[in-house]
Protein backbone atom coordinates (compact mmCIF):
# COMPACT_ATOMS: atom_id res chain seq x y z
CA UNK A 1 0.00 0.00 0.00
CA UNK A 2 1.40 3.45 -1.05
CA UNK A 3 1.86 5.92 1.81
CA UNK A 4 -0.25 9.19 1.48
CA UNK A 5 3.03 11.11 2.09
CA UNK A 6 4.71 9.51 -1.36
CA UNK A 7 1.13 9.75 -2.80
CA UNK A 8 1.79 13.42 -2.52
CA UNK A 9 5.16 13.34 -3.85
CA UNK A 10 3.50 11.84 -6.97
CA UNK A 11 1.18 13.88 -7.77
CA UNK A 12 3.54 17.00 -7.04
CA UNK A 13 6.01 15.45 -9.63
CA UNK A 14 2.89 15.28 -12.15
CA UNK A 15 1.45 19.25 -11.55
CA UNK A 16 5.34 20.11 -12.51
CA UNK A 17 5.79 17.77 -15.17
CA UNK A 18 2.53 19.67 -16.45
CA UNK A 19 3.79 23.03 -15.70
CA UNK A 20 7.09 22.12 -17.30
CA UNK A 21 5.23 21.15 -20.39
CA UNK A 22 2.92 24.34 -20.49
CA UNK A 23 6.53 26.38 -20.26
CA UNK A 24 7.46 24.25 -22.94
CA UNK A 25 4.95 25.50 -25.25
CA UNK A 26 4.94 29.34 -24.41
CA UNK A 27 6.78 31.61 -26.76
CA UNK A 28 10.25 30.83 -26.99
CA UNK A 29 11.52 31.78 -30.29
CA UNK A 30 14.92 33.72 -30.53
CA UNK A 31 16.40 35.66 -33.09
CA UNK A 32 20.41 36.21 -32.80
CA UNK A 33 22.50 38.24 -34.76
CA UNK A 34 20.68 40.73 -34.93
CA UNK A 35 21.91 44.30 -35.63
CA UNK A 36 20.22 47.72 -34.98
CA UNK A 37 22.32 49.82 -36.41
CA UNK A 38 20.97 52.76 -37.97
CA UNK A 39 22.89 54.25 -40.60
CA UNK A 40 22.47 57.48 -40.03
CA UNK A 41 21.82 59.74 -36.92
CA UNK A 42 18.44 61.38 -36.86
CA UNK A 43 18.57 65.06 -35.83
CA UNK A 44 15.63 66.40 -34.16
CA UNK A 45 14.41 69.64 -32.89
CA UNK A 46 12.27 69.81 -29.55
CA UNK A 47 8.34 71.59 -30.07
CA UNK A 48 8.15 73.68 -26.70
CA UNK A 49 7.23 70.41 -24.46
CA UNK A 50 10.55 68.90 -25.35
CA UNK A 51 9.14 66.46 -27.44
CA UNK A 52 11.03 65.27 -30.19
CA UNK A 53 10.07 62.38 -32.98
CA UNK A 54 11.87 61.00 -35.80
CA UNK A 55 9.86 60.46 -38.85
CA UNK A 56 12.29 58.03 -40.33
CA UNK A 57 12.23 55.33 -37.07
CA UNK A 58 9.33 56.48 -35.52
CA UNK A 59 11.23 57.03 -32.37
CA UNK A 60 9.73 59.50 -29.97
CA UNK A 61 10.82 60.57 -26.46
CA UNK A 62 10.85 64.23 -24.52
CA UNK A 63 14.29 65.35 -24.05
CA UNK A 64 13.61 67.59 -20.90
CA UNK A 65 14.75 64.57 -18.56
CA UNK A 66 18.15 64.49 -20.44
CA UNK A 67 18.32 68.07 -20.32
CA UNK A 68 18.00 68.25 -16.74
CA UNK A 69 20.60 65.51 -16.37
CA UNK A 70 23.29 67.53 -18.70
CA UNK A 71 22.47 71.06 -17.76
CA UNK A 72 20.24 71.02 -14.45
CA UNK A 73 16.98 72.42 -16.04
CA UNK A 74 14.45 70.50 -16.84
CA UNK A 75 11.29 72.68 -17.25
CA UNK A 76 12.29 74.62 -20.00
CA UNK A 77 13.00 73.85 -23.31
CA UNK A 78 16.64 75.05 -23.83
CA UNK A 79 18.53 72.10 -26.38
CA UNK A 80 17.93 73.64 -29.84
CA UNK A 81 18.33 70.11 -31.58
CA UNK A 82 19.06 66.37 -30.17
CA UNK A 83 21.40 63.54 -32.28
CA UNK A 84 20.61 60.41 -31.82
CA UNK A 85 21.61 57.33 -33.81
CA UNK A 86 21.68 53.51 -32.45
CA UNK A 87 24.62 51.45 -32.44
CA UNK A 88 24.43 47.39 -33.92
CA UNK A 89 23.54 46.45 -30.45
CA UNK A 90 21.17 48.30 -30.52
CA UNK A 91 21.81 51.07 -27.99
CA UNK A 92 20.74 54.55 -28.46
CA UNK A 93 23.52 57.36 -28.31
CA UNK A 94 22.10 60.43 -27.58
CA UNK A 95 23.80 63.95 -27.39
CA UNK A 96 22.97 67.69 -28.29
CA UNK A 97 25.55 71.02 -28.88
CA UNK A 98 26.71 72.16 -25.89
CA UNK A 99 26.39 69.04 -24.20
CA UNK A 100 29.46 67.44 -22.18
CA UNK A 101 28.28 63.84 -22.47
CA UNK A 102 26.74 61.38 -25.17
CA UNK A 103 24.38 59.38 -23.17
CA UNK A 104 24.29 55.82 -23.97
CA UNK A 105 20.79 54.10 -23.64
CA UNK A 106 19.24 50.87 -23.48
CA UNK A 107 15.83 50.45 -25.23
CA UNK A 108 13.26 49.16 -22.12
CA UNK A 109 9.08 48.16 -22.99
CA UNK A 110 8.18 52.03 -23.26
CA UNK A 111 11.11 53.43 -22.42
CA UNK A 112 15.14 54.39 -22.58
CA UNK A 113 17.20 53.07 -19.90
CA UNK A 114 20.12 55.19 -19.06
CA UNK A 115 23.05 52.97 -19.94
CA UNK A 116 26.00 54.87 -19.73
CA UNK A 117 27.16 58.42 -19.59
CA UNK A 118 29.94 58.89 -21.19
CA UNK A 119 32.04 62.28 -20.76
CA UNK A 120 33.08 63.75 -23.89
CA UNK A 121 34.05 67.34 -23.43
CA UNK A 122 34.43 69.49 -20.34
CA UNK A 123 33.74 72.56 -22.29
CA UNK A 124 30.61 70.93 -24.01
CA UNK A 125 30.53 69.76 -27.92
CA UNK A 126 29.71 72.44 -29.95
CA UNK A 127 28.83 70.87 -33.21
CA UNK A 128 28.11 67.04 -32.40
CA UNK A 129 27.46 64.71 -35.32
CA UNK A 130 27.05 60.67 -35.71
CA UNK A 131 28.84 58.38 -37.93
CA UNK A 132 27.85 54.92 -37.89
CA UNK A 133 30.89 53.08 -37.87
CA UNK A 134 30.53 49.88 -36.94
CA UNK A 135 31.51 48.24 -34.36
CA UNK A 136 31.55 51.99 -32.73
CA UNK A 137 30.12 55.12 -33.26
CA UNK A 138 31.70 57.93 -34.31
CA UNK A 139 31.34 60.99 -33.18
CA UNK A 140 32.47 64.63 -34.86
CA UNK A 141 32.92 67.74 -32.71
CA UNK A 142 32.94 69.74 -36.40
CA UNK A 143 35.91 69.03 -38.90
CA UNK A 144 38.75 68.48 -36.51
CA UNK A 145 37.97 66.83 -33.25
CA UNK A 146 36.76 63.02 -34.04
CA UNK A 147 36.08 60.53 -30.86
CA UNK A 148 35.12 56.78 -31.14
CA UNK A 149 32.53 55.59 -29.10
CA UNK A 150 30.68 52.63 -27.91
CA UNK A 151 28.03 51.96 -25.90
CA UNK A 152 30.97 52.07 -22.54
CA UNK A 153 32.81 55.10 -23.31
CA UNK A 154 35.29 56.61 -25.99
CA UNK A 155 37.39 53.79 -27.56
CA UNK A 156 41.30 54.60 -27.43
CA UNK B 1 67.99 74.90 -57.08
CA UNK B 2 66.80 77.76 -59.67
CA UNK B 3 63.91 79.13 -59.78
CA UNK B 4 61.45 77.37 -62.25
CA UNK B 5 62.27 74.67 -60.27
CA UNK B 6 61.48 76.63 -56.89
CA UNK B 7 58.54 77.87 -58.19
CA UNK B 8 57.37 73.73 -59.67
CA UNK B 9 57.83 72.59 -55.59
CA UNK B 10 55.91 74.84 -54.42
CA UNK B 11 53.08 74.63 -56.59
CA UNK B 12 52.99 70.69 -55.91
CA UNK B 13 53.19 71.98 -52.47
CA UNK B 14 50.14 73.91 -52.59
CA UNK B 15 48.37 71.40 -54.78
CA UNK B 16 49.01 69.32 -52.29
CA UNK B 17 47.81 71.08 -49.39
CA UNK B 18 44.73 71.94 -51.52
CA UNK B 19 43.95 68.56 -51.78
CA UNK B 20 44.62 67.01 -48.48
CA UNK B 21 42.97 70.29 -47.32
CA UNK B 22 39.71 69.01 -49.26
CA UNK B 23 39.88 65.45 -48.57
CA UNK B 24 40.49 66.21 -44.77
CA UNK B 25 36.77 68.14 -45.39
CA UNK B 26 35.30 65.24 -47.02
CA UNK B 27 36.80 62.28 -44.39
CA UNK B 28 35.17 64.88 -41.30
CA UNK B 29 31.80 65.70 -43.19
CA UNK B 30 29.02 63.69 -41.11
CA UNK B 31 27.10 61.22 -42.82
CA UNK B 32 24.19 63.05 -42.13
CA UNK B 33 25.12 66.36 -44.30
CA UNK B 34 26.34 63.88 -46.97
CA UNK B 35 23.21 62.34 -47.05
CA UNK B 36 21.62 65.34 -46.90
CA UNK B 37 24.16 67.47 -49.01
CA UNK B 38 23.98 64.68 -51.42
CA UNK B 39 19.81 64.92 -51.28
CA UNK B 40 20.25 68.38 -51.54
CA UNK B 41 22.27 68.22 -55.14
CA UNK B 42 19.82 65.57 -55.98
CA UNK B 43 16.73 68.23 -55.21
CA UNK B 44 18.80 71.03 -56.98
CA UNK B 45 19.62 68.84 -59.95
CA UNK B 46 16.12 67.37 -60.27
CA UNK B 47 14.65 70.86 -60.30
CA UNK B 48 17.01 72.27 -63.06
CA UNK B 49 16.73 69.03 -65.35
CA UNK B 50 12.93 69.97 -65.41
CA UNK B 51 13.39 73.56 -65.82
CA UNK B 52 15.91 73.12 -68.51
CA UNK B 53 15.10 75.06 -71.69
CA UNK B 54 18.55 74.55 -73.56
CA UNK B 55 20.93 72.54 -74.82
CA UNK B 56 23.73 74.02 -72.91
CA UNK B 57 22.47 73.56 -69.73
CA UNK B 58 21.22 69.93 -69.74
CA UNK B 59 25.22 69.23 -70.50
CA UNK B 60 26.10 71.56 -68.38
CA UNK B 61 23.86 69.30 -66.05
CA UNK B 62 24.87 66.65 -67.01
CA UNK B 63 28.46 67.07 -66.22
CA UNK B 64 27.45 68.04 -62.83
CA UNK B 65 26.01 64.90 -62.41
CA UNK B 66 29.25 62.93 -63.31
CA UNK B 67 31.01 65.83 -60.79
CA UNK B 68 27.94 64.36 -58.27
CA UNK B 69 29.00 60.81 -58.81
CA UNK B 70 32.77 61.31 -58.46
CA UNK B 71 32.11 63.42 -55.30
CA UNK B 72 30.18 61.02 -53.21
CA UNK B 73 31.69 57.70 -54.86
CA UNK B 74 33.70 57.48 -51.53
CA UNK B 75 30.04 57.47 -49.57
CA UNK B 76 28.74 54.87 -52.25
CA UNK B 77 28.19 51.86 -49.42
CA UNK B 78 27.00 54.70 -46.87
CA UNK B 79 24.60 56.07 -49.49
CA UNK B 80 23.35 52.93 -50.57
CA UNK B 81 21.80 51.91 -47.45
CA UNK B 82 20.30 55.65 -46.98
CA UNK B 83 18.75 55.31 -50.06
CA UNK B 84 17.88 51.86 -49.98
CA UNK B 85 15.86 50.14 -51.45
CA UNK B 86 17.59 52.02 -54.22
CA UNK B 87 21.36 52.35 -54.59
CA UNK B 88 23.81 55.46 -55.07
CA UNK B 89 24.97 54.22 -58.72
CA UNK B 90 21.01 53.46 -59.48
CA UNK B 91 20.68 56.91 -58.54
CA UNK B 92 22.99 58.54 -60.11
CA UNK B 93 22.10 56.18 -63.68
CA UNK B 94 18.77 57.30 -62.87
CA UNK B 95 19.64 60.52 -62.81
CA UNK B 96 22.38 60.35 -65.94
CA UNK B 97 19.50 58.83 -67.90
CA UNK B 98 17.05 61.59 -67.08
CA UNK B 99 19.57 64.27 -68.18
CA UNK B 100 20.28 62.53 -71.29
CA UNK B 101 16.24 61.99 -72.31
CA UNK B 102 16.46 65.87 -70.89
CA UNK B 103 19.15 66.38 -73.63
CA UNK B 104 17.44 64.94 -76.28
CA UNK B 105 14.06 65.82 -75.57
CA UNK B 106 15.65 69.67 -75.67
CA UNK B 107 17.31 69.06 -78.34
CA UNK B 108 13.84 67.36 -80.29
CA UNK B 109 12.11 70.96 -79.05
CA UNK B 110 15.17 73.23 -80.65
CA UNK B 111 14.96 70.73 -84.21
CA UNK B 112 11.45 71.62 -83.93
CA UNK B 113 11.61 75.32 -83.22
CA UNK B 114 13.95 75.28 -86.20
CA UNK B 115 11.49 73.75 -88.21
CA UNK B 116 8.89 75.98 -87.07
CA UNK B 117 10.88 78.79 -87.21
CA UNK B 118 11.78 77.78 -91.14
CA UNK B 119 8.12 77.42 -91.50
CA UNK B 120 7.41 79.87 -90.37
CA UNK B 121 9.65 82.20 -92.49
CA UNK B 122 8.39 80.29 -95.34
CA UNK B 123 5.25 81.24 -94.37
CA UNK B 124 6.11 84.88 -93.59
CA UNK B 125 7.87 85.23 -97.37
CA UNK B 126 4.52 83.42 -98.60
CA UNK B 127 2.41 86.05 -96.60
CA UNK B 128 4.67 88.44 -98.05
CA UNK B 129 4.19 87.04 -101.64
CA UNK B 130 0.98 86.94 -101.19
CA UNK B 131 0.61 90.65 -100.12
CA UNK B 132 2.71 91.68 -103.14
CA UNK B 133 0.43 89.68 -105.40
CA UNK B 134 -2.51 91.01 -103.39
CA UNK B 135 -1.53 94.37 -103.78
CA UNK B 136 -0.97 93.40 -107.49
CA UNK B 137 -4.03 92.50 -108.15
CA UNK B 138 -5.31 95.54 -105.99
CA UNK B 139 -3.65 98.06 -108.55
CA UNK B 140 -4.46 95.65 -111.61
CA UNK B 141 -7.96 95.35 -110.52
CA UNK B 142 -7.89 99.33 -109.72
CA UNK B 143 -6.28 100.00 -113.30
CA UNK B 144 -8.87 97.73 -114.73
CA UNK B 145 -11.53 99.62 -112.83
CA UNK B 146 -10.13 103.12 -114.27
CA UNK B 147 -9.60 101.48 -117.73
CA UNK B 148 -13.16 100.36 -117.52
CA UNK B 149 -13.86 104.03 -116.25
CA UNK B 150 -11.80 105.53 -119.05
CA UNK B 151 -13.59 102.73 -121.69
CA UNK B 152 -16.80 103.23 -120.26
CA UNK B 153 -16.06 107.02 -120.63
CA UNK B 154 -14.48 106.59 -124.08
CA UNK B 155 -17.38 104.44 -125.04
CA UNK B 156 -20.21 107.15 -123.71
CA UNK B 157 -17.72 110.23 -125.93
CA UNK B 158 -17.57 108.08 -128.84
CA UNK B 159 -21.40 107.43 -128.07
CA UNK B 160 -21.55 111.17 -127.47
CA UNK B 161 -19.55 112.14 -130.89
CA UNK B 162 -21.11 109.54 -132.67
CA UNK B 163 -24.39 110.93 -131.79
CA UNK B 164 -23.12 114.75 -132.85
CA UNK B 165 -21.67 113.51 -135.85
CA UNK B 166 -25.02 111.53 -136.60
CA UNK B 167 -26.81 114.76 -135.84
CA UNK B 168 -24.82 116.66 -138.04
CA UNK B 169 -24.68 113.90 -140.85
CA UNK B 170 -28.61 113.75 -140.58
CA UNK B 171 -28.16 117.65 -140.77
CA UNK B 172 -26.25 117.26 -143.89
CA UNK B 173 -27.90 114.62 -145.37
CA UNK B 174 -31.00 116.24 -145.11
CA UNK B 175 -29.08 119.36 -146.61
CA UNK B 176 -27.81 117.97 -149.40
CA UNK B 177 -30.79 115.81 -150.25
CA UNK B 178 -33.04 119.06 -149.99
CA UNK B 179 -30.32 120.27 -152.07
CA UNK B 180 -30.78 117.52 -154.13
CA UNK B 181 -34.41 117.49 -154.60
CA UNK B 182 -34.31 121.07 -155.67
CA UNK B 183 -31.91 121.31 -158.51
CA UNK B 184 -32.58 117.00 -159.22
CA UNK B 185 -35.58 118.39 -161.43
CA UNK B 186 -33.72 121.03 -163.22
CA UNK B 187 -32.22 120.31 -166.65
CA UNK B 188 -28.69 121.70 -166.87
CA UNK B 189 -28.80 121.83 -169.87
CA UNK B 190 -32.06 123.99 -170.58
CA UNK B 191 -29.96 126.51 -168.51
CA UNK B 192 -28.38 129.27 -169.76
CA UNK B 193 -24.61 129.02 -168.65
CA UNK B 194 -25.63 132.42 -166.30
CA UNK B 195 -28.38 130.20 -164.57
CA UNK B 196 -25.98 127.54 -163.82
CA UNK B 197 -23.13 130.25 -162.71
CA UNK B 198 -26.05 131.76 -160.44
CA UNK B 199 -26.75 128.01 -159.05
CA UNK B 200 -23.22 127.19 -158.53
CA UNK B 201 -22.72 130.24 -156.14
CA UNK B 202 -26.25 129.63 -154.85
CA UNK B 203 -24.57 126.00 -153.31
CA UNK B 204 -21.00 127.85 -153.13
CA UNK B 205 -23.23 130.04 -150.47
CA UNK B 206 -24.79 127.08 -148.59
CA UNK B 207 -20.79 125.18 -148.90
CA UNK B 208 -22.57 122.24 -149.81
CA UNK B 209 -18.68 120.76 -151.12
CA UNK B 210 -17.16 121.83 -147.86
CA UNK B 211 -19.71 120.28 -145.44
CA UNK B 212 -19.62 116.71 -147.36
CA UNK B 213 -16.33 117.02 -147.28
CA UNK B 214 -16.20 117.67 -143.83
CA UNK B 215 -19.06 114.63 -143.03
CA UNK B 216 -16.40 112.43 -145.33
CA UNK B 217 -13.71 113.29 -143.19
CA UNK B 218 -14.90 113.19 -139.94
CA UNK B 219 -16.47 109.86 -140.46
CA UNK B 220 -13.04 108.52 -142.11
CA UNK B 221 -11.19 110.21 -138.87
CA UNK B 222 -13.71 108.78 -136.57
CA UNK B 223 -13.31 105.16 -138.09
CA UNK B 224 -9.09 105.61 -137.87
CA UNK B 225 -9.44 106.72 -133.63
CA UNK B 226 -12.06 104.15 -132.86
CA UNK B 227 -11.21 100.88 -133.87
CA UNK B 228 -12.56 99.52 -130.56
CA UNK B 229 -16.31 99.69 -131.21
CA UNK B 230 -19.09 97.11 -131.40
CA UNK B 231 -20.00 95.28 -134.27
CA UNK B 232 -23.15 96.73 -134.38
CA UNK B 233 -21.83 100.47 -133.85
CA UNK B 234 -19.45 99.82 -136.84
CA UNK B 235 -22.81 98.60 -138.99
CA UNK B 236 -24.86 101.67 -137.77
CA UNK B 237 -21.59 103.13 -139.58
CA UNK B 238 -21.89 101.62 -142.78
CA UNK B 239 -25.55 102.04 -143.21
CA UNK B 240 -24.60 105.55 -142.69
CA UNK B 241 -21.95 105.58 -145.65
CA UNK B 242 -23.84 103.38 -147.57
CA UNK B 243 -26.35 105.93 -147.58
CA UNK B 244 -24.28 108.92 -147.91
CA UNK B 245 -22.43 107.27 -150.60
CA UNK B 246 -25.65 106.54 -152.44
CA UNK B 247 -26.66 110.41 -152.20
CA UNK B 248 -23.50 111.65 -153.49
CA UNK B 249 -23.70 109.49 -156.25
CA UNK B 250 -26.72 111.13 -157.25
CA UNK B 251 -25.58 114.72 -156.36
CA UNK B 252 -21.87 114.24 -157.85
CA UNK B 253 -22.34 114.27 -161.56
CA UNK B 254 -24.53 117.17 -161.44
CA UNK B 255 -22.21 118.93 -159.08
CA UNK B 256 -19.67 118.43 -161.86
CA UNK B 257 -21.68 119.67 -164.68
CA UNK B 258 -22.12 122.67 -162.60
CA UNK B 259 -18.53 123.46 -162.01
CA UNK B 260 -17.32 122.12 -165.46
CA UNK B 261 -14.18 124.35 -166.13
CA UNK B 262 -13.52 125.61 -162.51
CA UNK B 263 -10.43 123.83 -162.07
CA UNK B 264 -10.48 124.82 -158.31
CA UNK B 265 -14.35 123.06 -157.90
CA UNK B 266 -13.58 120.26 -160.15
CA UNK B 267 -10.91 119.23 -157.94
CA UNK B 268 -12.45 119.52 -154.62
CA UNK B 269 -14.86 116.92 -156.30
CA UNK B 270 -12.27 114.63 -157.23
CA UNK B 271 -11.03 114.70 -153.49
CA UNK B 272 -14.37 114.27 -152.52
CA UNK B 273 -14.58 111.10 -154.36
CA UNK B 274 -11.47 109.65 -153.35
CA UNK B 275 -12.05 110.56 -149.62
CA UNK B 276 -15.72 108.75 -150.35
CA UNK B 277 -14.04 105.46 -151.60
CA UNK B 278 -11.76 105.60 -148.51
CA UNK B 279 -14.34 106.36 -146.39
CA UNK B 280 -15.97 103.13 -147.77
CA UNK B 281 -12.80 100.80 -147.76
CA UNK B 282 -12.46 101.76 -143.95
CA UNK B 283 -15.91 101.22 -142.68
CA UNK B 284 -16.02 98.22 -144.93
CA UNK B 285 -12.95 96.43 -143.22
CA UNK B 286 -14.30 98.05 -139.56
CA UNK B 287 -17.50 96.41 -139.96
CA UNK B 288 -16.81 93.01 -141.75
CA UNK B 289 -13.65 92.37 -138.82
CA UNK B 290 -15.55 93.34 -136.10
CA UNK B 291 -18.44 90.96 -137.09
CA UNK B 292 -15.65 88.30 -137.30
CA UNK B 293 -14.36 88.99 -134.21
CA UNK B 294 -18.48 88.85 -132.73
CA UNK B 295 -18.65 85.23 -133.81
CA UNK B 296 -14.77 84.42 -132.81
CA UNK B 297 -15.63 85.14 -129.49
CA UNK B 298 -18.54 83.18 -129.13
CA UNK B 299 -16.18 80.58 -130.48
CA UNK B 300 -18.73 79.79 -133.76
CA UNK B 301 -16.34 79.17 -136.64
CA UNK B 302 -17.80 79.95 -139.56
CA UNK B 303 -15.67 80.30 -142.71
CA UNK B 304 -13.70 83.71 -143.56
CA UNK B 305 -15.61 86.39 -145.22
CA UNK B 306 -14.90 90.63 -146.38
CA UNK B 307 -18.53 91.47 -147.80
CA UNK B 308 -21.89 90.88 -147.91
CA UNK B 309 -21.78 88.25 -150.25
CA UNK B 310 -19.36 86.17 -148.60
CA UNK B 311 -20.52 86.74 -145.15
CA UNK B 312 -23.92 85.61 -146.28
CA UNK B 313 -22.35 82.62 -148.42
CA UNK B 314 -20.44 81.68 -144.67
CA UNK B 315 -23.46 81.96 -142.52
CA UNK B 316 -25.25 79.88 -144.98
CA UNK B 317 -22.80 77.13 -145.67
CA UNK B 318 -22.10 76.75 -141.82
CA UNK B 319 -25.73 75.88 -141.48
CA UNK B 320 -25.59 73.62 -144.48
CA UNK B 321 -22.81 71.96 -143.26
CA UNK B 322 -24.40 71.85 -139.48
CA UNK B 323 -27.89 70.28 -141.03
CA UNK B 324 -25.72 67.62 -142.97
CA UNK B 325 -23.92 66.46 -139.68
CA UNK B 326 -27.10 66.38 -137.78
CA UNK B 327 -28.60 64.34 -140.12
CA UNK B 328 -25.10 62.13 -140.43
CA UNK B 329 -24.46 61.71 -137.11
CA UNK B 330 -27.94 62.03 -135.69
CA UNK B 331 -28.98 64.35 -133.34
CA UNK B 332 -27.06 64.90 -129.71
CA UNK B 333 -26.69 66.87 -126.59
CA UNK B 334 -23.71 68.12 -128.01
CA UNK B 335 -25.27 68.54 -131.30
CA UNK B 336 -28.10 70.88 -129.58
CA UNK B 337 -25.25 72.82 -127.78
CA UNK B 338 -23.58 73.75 -130.57
CA UNK B 339 -27.13 75.08 -132.46
CA UNK B 340 -28.53 77.11 -129.12
CA UNK B 341 -25.02 78.49 -129.39
CA UNK B 342 -25.21 79.61 -132.76
CA UNK B 343 -29.09 80.59 -132.15
CA UNK B 344 -28.53 82.38 -129.12
CA UNK B 345 -25.93 84.93 -131.17
CA UNK B 346 -28.37 84.70 -134.72
CA UNK B 347 -31.24 85.74 -132.24
CA UNK B 348 -29.88 87.97 -129.80
CA UNK B 349 -27.10 89.73 -131.62
CA UNK B 350 -27.37 89.49 -135.40
CA UNK B 351 -31.84 89.81 -135.70
CA UNK B 352 -31.83 92.70 -132.87
CA UNK B 353 -28.73 94.90 -133.30
CA UNK B 354 -27.26 93.94 -136.46
CA UNK B 355 -29.90 93.18 -138.61
CA UNK B 356 -31.39 96.73 -139.33
CA UNK B 357 -28.08 97.84 -140.14
CA UNK B 358 -27.53 95.14 -142.22
CA UNK B 359 -30.53 95.53 -144.24
CA UNK B 360 -29.97 99.49 -144.24
CA UNK B 361 -26.67 99.21 -145.52
CA UNK B 362 -27.95 96.81 -148.43
CA UNK B 363 -25.12 94.04 -147.05
CA UNK B 364 -28.35 91.36 -146.42
CA UNK B 365 -31.96 91.79 -147.22
CA UNK B 366 -34.80 89.88 -145.76
CA UNK B 367 -34.70 87.23 -148.46
CA UNK B 368 -31.39 86.02 -146.94
CA UNK B 369 -32.44 86.32 -143.12
CA UNK B 370 -34.83 84.65 -144.11
CA UNK B 371 -33.58 81.63 -145.54
CA UNK B 372 -30.71 81.70 -143.01
CA UNK B 373 -33.65 81.53 -140.30
CA UNK B 374 -34.93 78.24 -142.06
CA UNK B 375 -32.18 76.42 -141.82
CA UNK B 376 -31.86 77.12 -138.72
CA UNK B 377 -34.63 75.55 -138.10
CA UNK B 378 -33.61 72.51 -139.96
CA UNK B 379 -30.79 72.23 -138.04
CA UNK B 380 -32.56 72.53 -134.73
CA UNK B 381 -35.07 69.52 -136.03
CA UNK B 382 -31.96 67.19 -136.49
CA UNK B 383 -29.90 68.47 -133.67
CA UNK B 384 -32.27 66.88 -131.45
CA UNK B 385 -30.99 64.18 -129.41
CA UNK B 386 -33.52 60.85 -130.32
CA UNK B 387 -35.05 59.46 -127.07
CA UNK B 388 -35.00 55.77 -126.32
CA UNK B 389 -39.00 56.29 -126.05
CA UNK B 390 -39.08 56.95 -129.64
CA UNK B 391 -37.02 53.54 -130.05
CA UNK B 392 -39.22 51.57 -127.59
CA UNK B 393 -42.39 53.15 -129.28
CA UNK B 394 -40.92 52.00 -132.93
CA UNK B 395 -40.40 48.49 -131.75
CA UNK B 396 -43.72 48.05 -130.31
CA UNK B 397 -45.38 49.28 -133.24
CA UNK B 398 -43.39 46.55 -134.78
CA UNK B 399 -44.26 43.89 -132.94
CA UNK B 400 -48.23 45.06 -133.21
CA UNK B 401 -48.10 44.85 -136.90
CA UNK B 402 -46.31 41.60 -136.71
CA UNK B 403 -48.85 39.81 -134.08
CA UNK B 404 -51.78 41.42 -136.48
CA UNK B 405 -50.29 40.66 -139.96
CA UNK B 406 -49.82 36.94 -138.07
CA UNK B 407 -53.48 36.88 -136.85
CA UNK B 408 -54.50 37.74 -140.48
CA UNK B 409 -52.53 35.02 -142.52
CA UNK B 410 -53.81 32.53 -139.31
CA UNK B 411 -57.33 33.77 -140.24
CA UNK B 412 -56.92 33.67 -144.03
CA UNK B 413 -55.53 29.93 -143.98
CA UNK B 414 -59.07 28.97 -142.02
CA UNK B 415 -61.29 30.89 -144.50
CA UNK B 416 -59.50 28.59 -147.64
CA UNK B 417 -59.14 25.29 -145.69
CA UNK B 418 -63.33 25.53 -144.88
CA UNK B 419 -63.81 27.15 -148.46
Amino acid sequence: MVKPNKLRIFGNFLIGMALVTFAACGPSLELTDVEYSEPIESVLEPDADGNVEDPRTGLKFNVLALQEEETGEGTTVETPEVRVIRNFEGYYFITAPGYRNVYVFEPVESGLDLYEIIEVDEDGITEPAFNQRIPDIELLDGPDVTYRLSKDGIVE
Amino acid sequence: MTKQATITFFSILLALSLGLSSQAVAQFQSDFEVRKNFLDENERIFQELKDAETLEEAEELIDEINELRDQYSDHADFLDRVLSPETFDQRITNFSELAEVTRERISRLEDRDTDVSDLDEQIAAMSDSLSDSNERIEELESELASMRQDRNAFRNQSANLRAQLNERDEFILDMVDSIFVAYNDIDLASLSPGEVEELGLEIDIQNVLGHIESVIQNNSDFLDTHTELSAEDFLNLYAVQVEFERMWNNLGPKLADIYAGQAEREQQLEDINSGMSEWANKVDDSAWSSVASAFDEREIEISAFDDAVSFYTSLSSYLDNAIQRAQDEGGSDEELERYQQFADVWREEVKVDWQPHLINANLLDYENVASLDDKLSDWKVYAQPRSYAFLMYLGLALVIILVLGGLWLNERNKNRAKA
